[in-house]
């Protein structure tokens, strides 16, 4: 992995990890590095999962009830763990997403001006 | 319980799991850097840096399944078993300290478990009550019952579901190789059916067998039916010889039965006769359960009522009489119950004592670890979690101090048994309440000795305690203000404990000094029954009486022998009302009673009681010659104040008696008691009741007079065997055993409090001088003689002593009231006693500040100045 990659990347906001793997896991099932890898593709290699907290995040969803798991066998026959989205956890998505729509919407009416004046 | 459960086993599926997850995610990585192309050799080390640190991810991800309280509190405690472990000498001392306060109350409520909050070993045991007679103008409170007056009462009530009626008896169970003495029960056949209990084997007695003569059955209790009758499973329906009667078994109560203290080896029916007697005759016990609903003040009510009745229809006997229904349980219990509260409020105090000097222990090791604290909140411990770790430290400490208190109560409850002073007292056991008990004071203890101090030590200056290297710190004002108030508090409480110890410990020492008016030593008391269906005959029993009294006075060894219908300080007084001819009543209220004894013509030179003017009894006083008696000292002062009551006659029984001589007065049952009216019949003229005392005085060591009177009453009534076998010595100390072991307890919590307190001042004064050695070397130095600096720090003790002690006389007068009715001529605040008690703490105030302050003068000035 290059320097140049590295710098593009932006660090995930504290929860944001979790309404991500919630995102994704609306999709199917999957494993720990299926969630990490499609976080990324999907943001275009934007979003940077590190790896280390995605563990603890999974945990803690488990926890909350918002995700459950079950062992399986992956395609090229490895013992693997695939999480799943419960009913819970797709609403907590629901009310997640809502509530990131409008602090994003906020917080780019704060920064919109601000662009408009540079620009100007 | 189960959710923590459930949530551990699931946290160590989960941790388990990530292991193979971590496996797998690093696999897949490295396979994707292979399929980029990244050679095989350094794809998994780019993998393995991608994911990064192991077992940090390892920890967050277990931190989420963790109860951070738990966890927290399982460290602090093993940190401060460690911090314990370290300091064996103060941990040794605070656990002893410890566990001499809890080990107290442990033993105390251990008590008050089995005697006041138990309940009695029957359903609904709060509707039973015992019912006596009373007689407010002759100050009888709680007197025996007359058989006709209990009828009516069981006629007429309506706030009763039952009574019944008994009265005690011995039995002499034959059969086996020796006569057995059985203490039993005379019981209406209701008896069983009031307390609600039934027979383990057999029956209960039916309704027509509580006629006299219309039963001969016999209701056995456990140990009877196991230790006299070999647990034989057939015994119901067999028969048993109870004073030469044969009595069919019908039943075998409840071992646990004995425990109510209205426990019996055998019961038996009737309860009572009426053939012969009148409704003046009393002499029956009552027990009655009320109906449900119906309150103790509802029932007392209609009892007084039917009292009121009874007393317009019969004004000969029952002008005067009244009922009075006490609880059962209270009955039992008696004035123990104040007692066992003051013993209780004793111990609380001696705890406080012990918590305040633990505190003080802990303040003087939190200055010591005044560094560690600083270090630890530098790191970011906040206030909040250096407490928790104090406390955590000092429950630790006082749980170690309950489960060796634990030990101390097991010992003290021994003692406690052994004194026979309590009723109930065979339920004193450390069973789960009192376990709980003791659980919950530890972890209480542990909180309050403990706060303080830890508030006192997580309040530190950081950079001034950091930049501290190792030398003299100086405590804060407020630190040793505390130290010092927690002393003056121990003081106070300690003059406290020894003011109501001192008061006890008088009070016995008083007793101990009244005679009880007879000389109880070297005398041997025991009884004899002659059962009614072998010797009807009053005139009869006198006669074998009267032989057993030569036959023992022939034993070797034996100086005198006397019988009495009942010896002194043996359960019972009696109360006979006479005239006196040529003396009318001066009102119509005045009653003339007296107790009265029936006596051989040895009884009182056996019992050493002085005659004081006329003569003694003698053989010539016998049934055919004219009616003589003897009064005592009250009597004849009473009645006779001037003149010689000598030839005077009393009319009783409807006899006249010859008064011929006054002998002193005697204590009947308990030597805090008045001087009473007593009257002395020879046997021989007022006729022997089934049974006598023999007082027998010789210099034979007991053991063996006790077995040579045996052989000797054998000889002359071979069937009957001897009851109530103690020296008189015996019978006086149990009368006063309840007060001794109170004076006993009181006594050794004070000096518990005593020690404890001493302890604690010196702790103070010696690290106060620790504290002051520059000042105190500066001052020698600058020419401060010796006795000065000895001066100055004995007066810092002294100053403590003197508010304590000040405190503590203060609180001492208010609660010493308390102790009143348990004082014996001694009034709650003796000056003598609370002067002493002031003395002596302030004594050892000073012994225990002198010691640090000659240390203080050894010191060599030269040493303190250059030690910095």
């Amino acid at each position: 992995m290059s320097t140049k990659e590295q710098q593009e990347r932006i660090e995930l906001l504290q929860g944001t990890l979790d309404l991500l793997i919630l995102r994704t896991l609306l999709l199917g099932p999957a494993h720990g590095h299926a969630i990490a890898k499609a976080i990324e593709f999907r943001s275009d290699d934007v979003l940077q999962v590190e790896q280390g907290s995605l563990y603890p995040a999974l945990h803690r969803l488990i926890k909350r009830g918002w995700i459950s798991f079950q062992d399986g066998t992956s395609e090229n026959n490895r013992r693997a763990k695939f999480y799943r989205l419960t009913a819970m956890g797709r609403r907590q998505l629901d009310f997640e997403t809502s509530k990131w729509d409008k602090l994003a919407g906020a917080i780019a009416r704060i920064l919109m001006p601000a662009e408009r004046e540079e620009e100007s | 319980m189960s959710r923590w459960v459930r949530l551990f086993s699931r946290r160590k599926r989960m941790m388990e799991d990530l292991d193979q997850d971590i496996r797998d995610f690093i696999e897949r990585e490295t396979q994707d850097n292979i399929e980029r192309g990244v050679p095989p050799e350094e794809a998994r080390y780019a993998a393995l840096r991608k994911f990064g640190n192991v077992t940090r991810v390892k920890e967050e991800a277990g931190g989420v399944w963790s109860f951070p309280w738990l966890e927290q509190l399982w460290q602090d405690i093993r940190y401060a078993w460690r911090q314990l472990r370290w300091n064996l000498g103060f941990t040794a001392v605070a656990v002893l300290t410890l566990a001499l306060g809890i080990g107290a109350n442990t033993a105390i409520f251990s008590v008050i478990n089995a005697v006041l909050l138990a309940p009695l070993p029957f359903p609904h045991p709060d509707r039973l009550v015992q019912i006596w007679e009373k007689d407010p103008h002759i100050g009888l409170d709680q007197g025996v019952v007359s058989p006709y007056n209990f009828l009516d009462w069981q006629r007429q009530t309506h706030d009763f579901e039952a009574m019944a009626a008994y009265q005690h008896e011995h039995f002499s169970l034959t059969g086996g190789p020796l006569p057995v003495g059985l203490s039993g029960r005379r019981v209406s056949a209701d008896f069983f059916r009031v307390l609600n209990v039934r027979p383990i084997l057999g029956r209960d007695f039916l309704a027509n067998e509580d006629r006299p003569g219309a039963g001969h059955v016999a209701i056995i209790s456990y140990s009877t039916w196991q230790n006299h009758l070999n647990g034989d499973p057939g015994i119901v329906g067999k028969s048993i010889t109870l004073d030469g009667e044969s009595y069919t078994v019908i039943g075998v109560m409840r071992a646990d039965f004995q425990s109510s203290d209205l426990g019996s080896d055998v019961w038996t029916t009737p309860g009572f006769e009426l053939k012969g007697r009148s409704r003046a005759d009393h002499g029956l016990f009552a027990i009655g359960r009320l109906k449900t609903g119906v309150t103790l003040a509802a029932a007392s009510s209609e009892m007084d009522t039917i009292a009121k009745r009874l007393a317009q229809q019969y004004p000969d006997t029952n002008a005067q009489s009244g009922i009075l229904l006490v609880p059962l349980l209270e009955q039992i219990v008696g004035n123990t119950r104040l007692a066992l509260l003051i013993l209780w409020g004793a111990v609380g105090l001696v705890l406080l004592i012990a918590c305040a000097n633990v505190a003080n222990l802990l303040l003087s090791r939190g200055i010591a670890r005044r560094r560690e604290f600083a270090v630890r909140a530098a790191l970011g411990a906040g206030r909040m979690r250096l407490m928790t770790q104090l406390v955590t430290e000092s429950t630790l400490l006082a749980s170690a101090g309950g489960v060796l208190g634990l030990a101390v109560a097991h010992w003290a409850i021994a003692a406690i048994v052994r004194s026979a002073a309590i009723p109930r007292a065979h339920g004193i056991t450390l069973d789960a309440r009192v376990l709980a008990f003791t659980a919950a004071l530890s972890i209480l203890t542990g909180i309050v000795f403990g706060l303080a101090p830890a508030f006192a030590s997580s309040s530190l200056d950081l950079n001034s305690a950091l930049k501290e290297t190792g030398g003299m710190m100086e405590a804060s004002a407020v630190k040793s203000r505390l130290r010092s108030s927690l002393v003056v508090a121990e003081i106070a409480l300690s003059v406290v404990l020894l003011a109501g110890a001192g008061l006890l410990i008088k009070s016995l020492w008083l007793l101990g000094r009244v005679s009880p008016g007879f000389n109880p030593k070297s005398v041997l008391g025991v009884r004899l029954s002659l059962p009614d269906l072998k010797y009807p005959e009053g005139i009869e029993r006198a006669a074998v009486f009267k032989r057993v009294i030569e036959r023992l006075e022939a034993v070797p060894g034996v100086a005198s022998v006397g019988g009495v219908n009942d010896l002194p300080f043996s359960g019972s007084e009696t109360s006979s009302t006479f005239d006196i001819e040529g003396m009318p009543l001066r009102s119509a209220d005045e009653i003339r009673q007296a107790d009265r004894r029936d006596i051989s013509p040895g009884y009182f030179k056996a019992m050493g009681i002085p005659l004081l003017k006329g003569r003694e009894f003698s053989d010539q006083d016998s049934a055919g010659s004219p009616n003589v008696a003897i009064i005592n000292q009250d009597l004849a002062r009473k009645y006779w104040p001037t003149s010689d009551p000598l030839g005077q006659r009393i009319k009783l029984y409807d006899k006249d008696w010859e008064i011929v001589g006054i002998v002193g007065d005697v204590k009947l049952l308990d030597l805090a008691a008045q001087d009473k009216p007593e009257l002395y019949l020879p046997c021989a003229q007022s006729g022997s009741p089934p049974w006598m005392f023999f007082a027998i005085r010789s210099r034979i060591q007991t053991e063996a007079l006790i077995a040579s009177v045996r052989n000797a009453v054998r000889d002359v009534v071979p069937d009957e065997p001897l009851y109530s076998v103690r020296t008189m010595e015996e019978r006086v100390e149990a009368s006063t055993a309840p007060r001794r072991l109170n004076a006993l307890l009181l006594g050794v919590f004070a000096a518990l409090a005593l020690l404890l307190s001493a302890v604690g001042t010196y702790g103070v004064i010696a690290y106060s001088v620790a504290q002051r050695t520059r000042e105190l070397g500066i001052r020698m130095a600058l020419g401060a003689e010796r006795a000065d600096v000895l001066r100055m720090v004995t007066h810092e003790g002294l100053a403590l002593a003197g508010v304590g002690v000040a405190l503590g006389v203060a609180a001492a007068l208010g609660l010493t009231q308390f102790l009143a009715s348990l004082l014996f001529s001694v009034r709650p605040a003796d000056p003598l006693t609370f002067i002493s008690v002031s003395v002596l703490l302030v004594a050892v105030a000073l012994i225990s500040s002198y010691i640090p302050a000659r240390r203080a003068t050894k010191v060599d000035p030269m040493v303190t100045l250059r030690y910095e």
